[in-house]
């Protein structure tokens, strides 16, 4: 442990941005090259925005069995885990429907797109569904059937901050945090108040946005809203967060979801379930044994197992 | 005349054998036990020494379940270094 003020350093990776805190200062240049190493190797297995990426080839390769990488036979086992333990309500087989929104390229180009034409004069119907993805993990071999397109947005960029937190933490030696995008993850002996993390809407919004700060020890944060990737198709508000079972932007009756948990995967997973779960998530969550935050789009929070509570609406920092 | 004295002598090499086998059947089991009494005493030793740094390990409520944190987020009054939030 450290009273120490950690080292920090940013960059932008995956079109948001990466921080990366060390209990250790010295050691901040080695934090980044480890990970900056390990999200290239990311981009290059899943980004879905690469024709050369092995994830592009694999969708464009349909009922074939293909071999992938290391890193994306991990990254499609966090998205098959995520869909399992959620009985498929974060499901990865939602790429057509996510396309048929407009949102097939870059999300700065789909938000300087502004109001999107319709592409369908109907809606796409419930997505494939994760059991059309057939993974040997051991063999590294994946086939995707019945049409089934991936997109593992969902959950690569929480299973990357849990990857790189946990090499820096042990190549480096030193308790270390690792965000990207929002999705946080610790490791290592934190500080000895533990790590400070402002949980809000955007994970970009200033300091004085309305939210709560909270400090965690270990394991890992992450936060799904409705809020942030967001656009407009024919006039319709639409965002990112698929219900499989219309294939339509999930409504819900919260407009962010926070959740810590033992993993930043974990975290990612029950936070965009319980976006989707919509009024059953706060049971769900307390079932699990999850301390969650969730935000109504009036700004009223509720709280479940043991997650900090505030007074009245969200608060400004 | 030989042929009882061969009777004999494979009588007292049989003899010989089990009582070989025996010794080392104890001396194995007497092995196991030692190595398990030292194992028990160094293990209890060496976990009542690590007890009070153990932090509260992550769990899940199912097997292979999603994994509950070590501890829930506490409150914290000072300022933020990172944020969680959507992107």
């Amino acid at each position: 442990m450290t009273t120490d003020a950690p080292g920090r350093d940013s960059f932008e990776v995956f079109g948001t941005t990466a921080v990366l805190l060390v209990t250790s200062p010295p050691a901040i240049g080695l934090a980044r090259d480890i990970a900056a190493d390990l999200l290239a190797e990311v981009d290059r297995a899943c980004s879905r925005f690469r024709p050369d990426s092995e994830l592009s080839r694999l969708n464009a390769a349909p009922g074939q069995e293909v071999v992938v990488s290391e890193v994306l036979a991990d990254l499609l086992s966090a998205a098959l885990r995520a869909a399992r333990l959620t009985g498929g309500t974060v499901d990865p087989t939602c790429l057509r429907a996510l396309a048929s929104l407009g949102y097939d390229r870059d999300f700065a180009l789909v938000r300087a797109a502004g109001d999107m034409p319709p592409r369908l004069t109907g809606t796409v119907g419930p997505v494939p569904g994760w059991r059309r993805v057939h993974l040997d993990r051991h063999a590294r071999r994946v086939r995707v059937d019945g049409g089934a397109q991936l997109d593992l947005g969902a959950t690569a960029k929480a299973w990357a901050a849990d990857t790189a937190a946990t090499r820096i933490a042990s190549q480096v030696g030193c308790g270390v945090l690792v965000s990207l995008g929002g999705d946080v993850c610790v490791a290592g002996p934190p500080p000895d108040d533990g790590w400070h993390v402002r949980v809000t809407d955007d994970h970009a919004a200033p300091a004085g946005a309305p939210g709560q700060t909270v400090t965690i020890s270990s394991g890992g944060l992450a936060t799904s809203s409705t809020t942030v990737r967001a656009w407009r198709v024919g006039g319709r508000p639409v965002h990112h967060i698929i219900d499989p079972a219309t294939g339509e932007p999930a409504r819900s009756c919260w407009r962010t979801v926070s959740v810590a948990a033992g993993s930043c995967a974990d975290a990612n997973t029950a936070s965009t379930a319980a976006i989707i779960r919509s009024a059953a998530a706060p049971d769900w969550l307390h079932d699990l044994g999850l301390p969650a935050r969730l935000v109504r789009h009036d700004g009223t929070v509720e709280t479940t197992a043991g997650w900090p509570r505030e007074d009245g609406p969200e608060d400004a920092a | 005349m030989p042929e009882q004295h061969s009777r004999g002598a494979a009588r007292e090499r049989d003899r010989g054998l089990r009582r070989v086998g025996r010794i080392t059947w104890q001396a194995g089991a007497a092995g196991v036990a030692a190595a398990a009494a030292v194992a028990m005493a160094f293990g209890h030793q060496a976990a009542a020494q690590r007890a009070p740094e153990r932090a509260p390990a992550s769990h899940s409520r199912e097997p292979g379940g999603i994994v509950i944190p070590a501890q829930p987020p506490k409150p914290s009054s000072g300022g933020s270094s990172v944020t969680s939030g959507a992107s």
